[in-house]
């Protein structure tokens, strides 16, 4: 899309911010958020136990790696991430195109809906816990809700908004259920629903990390609990970057997917 | 307390504006009730009084036990608090994560730890709970007795799922089945008398050392920049643990333990199992067995991995305003100088 007009160009006209990729521009803020934050370290302005140095930081990401300790927790969180995920979408999409297909669960049930949705899933913990304990089955829980929601209001609103003309041609067509839906339907429904899954990917990531973070016996979010307690901030600060990162590579990896199916609208 | 601190250093004298204290605290019927002699000290009010007269606030932050030590570590290392009433392992903690402490004065005898095993699960010792589910709040001082009682039997934390859960979410997770034993101060005993599990071990069967031990630390700037401030608040603390050495005033000291939550004849069986007089309870005297306890504390949390560096104990004790106090206030001699914890 972008390259098209750069071609047009003559060359030596190109603007030297483009020189570089846009991966290379995108390292310029983190980088120097890590160099003023080594800097902040070496002033001494902070005691150290309070602001520790990346460098520390650094080294303690590579002793948990090293120790299979980060690989563990990490691992566990994703699988909890998988699992939970998978179930809250596929509820959350069986549940959007019911209530957008039918209008009596709509009525009956697209007002409870919006009034749930409205809750923070960090609020359902405390029942949740009651319900189910700090088992697996807790956190998938909340990764399932977190996904639900946005999955099915994306489904919802992607169902609704097929223009009814399409429907009155497929009847006057006599177009089989089949073929309404996978030919109409889905290919008008998927980049809205693409979104309704990328939102809901990271925002279950969050809801797991602190999920953890309060009941848990392993997984990221009880790496950082326990470093807290255990004051080591620069085990807490890994935990940081590291669900940082995972949760930023799931968004990259969601949006890539989101624009590779989608690319037939630009066509 | 952000802006005390400020003002502390706006003042350019030597006083701060404020000296805040930390402490364990339970909400009850809209107040907060601090844990042991913090709880006199703020009711005598003496301590108060005698700030105001130096122009100086006290402020006393309450520190409930579901977060507890690890927010008063937070607080020390950002010199948000000044003193103390906490558990001796966090402080170690403290130490070896690089925040000076000085342990200005001992409070008592230690605290018995419980192991709980809730009902439905047929276990008479730690062996037996192998593989199971235990209730452990990571860093608080019962991990130690805990770590100890494993050793003892040859087990290892990964012979069992470690649930990192809070004292005040425990009995839930028990009742729930969610866990199958837990490690709990004396709200072990709520947990059996509320019919959720029973004790099957406790620090009391075990070497005297392996109790729990809070005391009064102070933050080491503190302490060597305002010595005659960390007097005063010694010397707040000897006062209440005068007074609650008294006969006369056993009954409110166990009415003030139940502290709103806990029967108080969980209190008075658990006072009355005690191998040593009342008035030893409150003892702030550093006897050999306190130093004893610290120098094992930091042994055992380094070779355990639960700290990174050697905390030195000797340096972490300073009987200075303790002695003073004593004198002062003429109770030389009132509380036994050695040992009192019995036969161990």
């Amino acid at each position: 899309m972008a390259t098209a007009p750069a071609s047009f160009l003559p060359s030596g006209s190109r603007r030297p911010g483009f020189k570089l990729g846009p991966l290379p521009q995108a390292l310029v803020p983190p980088l120097a958020l890590f160099a003023v934050w080594q800097l902040a370290c070496l002033t001494g302005l902070f005691p150290e136990q309070v602001l520790v140095p990346p460098s520390t930081v650094a080294r303690t990401l590579a002793r948990l790696a090293a120790s299979g300790e980060l690989e563990r927790d990490v691992g566990v969180s994703l699988r909890r991430l998988l699992v939970g995920f998978g179930a809250g979408a596929l509820t959350g999409l069986a549940f959007g195109a019911a209530t957008a297909l039918s209008r009596w669960t709509e009525a009956a049930l697209w007002p409870l809906f919006l009034l749930l949705w409205q809750v923070p899933v960090i609020a359902f913990l405390p029942v949740l816990v009651l319900f189910f304990g700090i088992d697996e089955t807790f956190k998938i829980t909340i990764v399932a809700l977190a996904t639900f929601f946005p999955v099915a209001l994306a489904t919802f609103d992607g169902i609704k908004s097929v223009p009814r003309a399409w429907f009155e041609v497929a009847q006057v067509y006599r177009t089989r259920l089949p073929d309404l839906l996978w030919r109409i339907l889905v290919p008008a429904t998927v980049p809205a629903i693409l979104t309704g899954l990328r939102v809901a990917i990271t925002r279950a990531w969050v809801v797991l990390v602190a999920g953890e973070l309060l009941a848990a016996d392993s997984g990221i979010g009880q790496l950082m609990e326990t470093g807290r307690q255990l004051f080591q901030i620069d085990v807490v600060l890994a935990g940081v970057i590291t669900s940082g990162v995972i949760g930023f590579l799931l968004d990259r990896c969601a949006r890539a997917l989101e624009a590779r199916a989608t690319r037939w609208k630009d066509a | 307390m952000t802006g005390g601190l400020a003002a502390c250093h706006r003042s350019g004298a030597n006083a701060p504006q404020t000296v805040t204290l930390a402490s364990i605290a339970y909400p009850d019927q809209g107040h907060q009730v601090y844990n042991g002699l913090t709880g006199v000290v703020v009711r005598d009010g003496w301590l108060k009084g005698e700030l105001a007269k130096r122009g100086i606030a006290l402020a006393v932050t309450p520190v409930p036990t579901a977060v507890g030590a690890p927010l008063i570590n937070e607080g020390f290392s950002a010199k948000r608090i000044d003193f103390a009433s906490y558990g001796d392992f966090p402080a170690i903690i403290a130490v070896a994560g690089g925040v000076p402490l000085k342990l200005v004065a001992p409070l008592g005898q230690g605290q018995d730890v419980y192991l709980v095993v809730r009902n439905g699960i047929n276990a008479h010792s730690i062996a037996d709970l192998k593989g199971k589910r235990i209730a452990l709040h990571r860093g608080r001082p019962w991990e130690l007795p805990f770590s100890k009682l494993l050793d003892a039997n040859g087990l290892k934390p990964t012979d069992f799922t470690i649930v990192n859960i809070n004292p005040a979410a425990t009995p839930a997770a028990l009742a729930a089945g969610s866990v199958d034993a837990a490690v709990l101060l004396n709200d072990g005993l709520l947990v059996e008398k509320k019919g959720i599990g029973h004790v099957i071990w406790s620090t009391a069967q075990a070497p005297a050392d392996w109790k729990m031990r809070a005391e009064l630390f102070g933050r080491g700037g503190f302490v060597s920049e305002h010595p005659d401030l960390t007097q005063l608040v010694v010397d707040a603390y000897i006062r209440a643990a005068a007074w609650s050495a008294q006969d006369a005033n056993r009954e409110q000291v166990i009415q003030d333990a139940s502290r709103g939550f806990l029967p108080v004849d969980i209190i008075r069986k658990e006072y009355a199992s005690a191998t040593y007089p009342w008035r030893e309870r409150f003892s702030p005297i550093f006897r050999p067995d306190v130093g004893a306890h610290y120098h094992s504390v930091a042994a055992y949390a380094l070779a355990h991995g639960l700290v990174h560096d050697q905390v030195d104990a000797d340096a972490l004790l300073d009987d200075r305003f303790v002695a003073k106090a004593l004198k002062d206030q003429k109770l030389e001699g009132f509380w036994a100088a050695g040992s009192v914890s019995g036969t161990h």
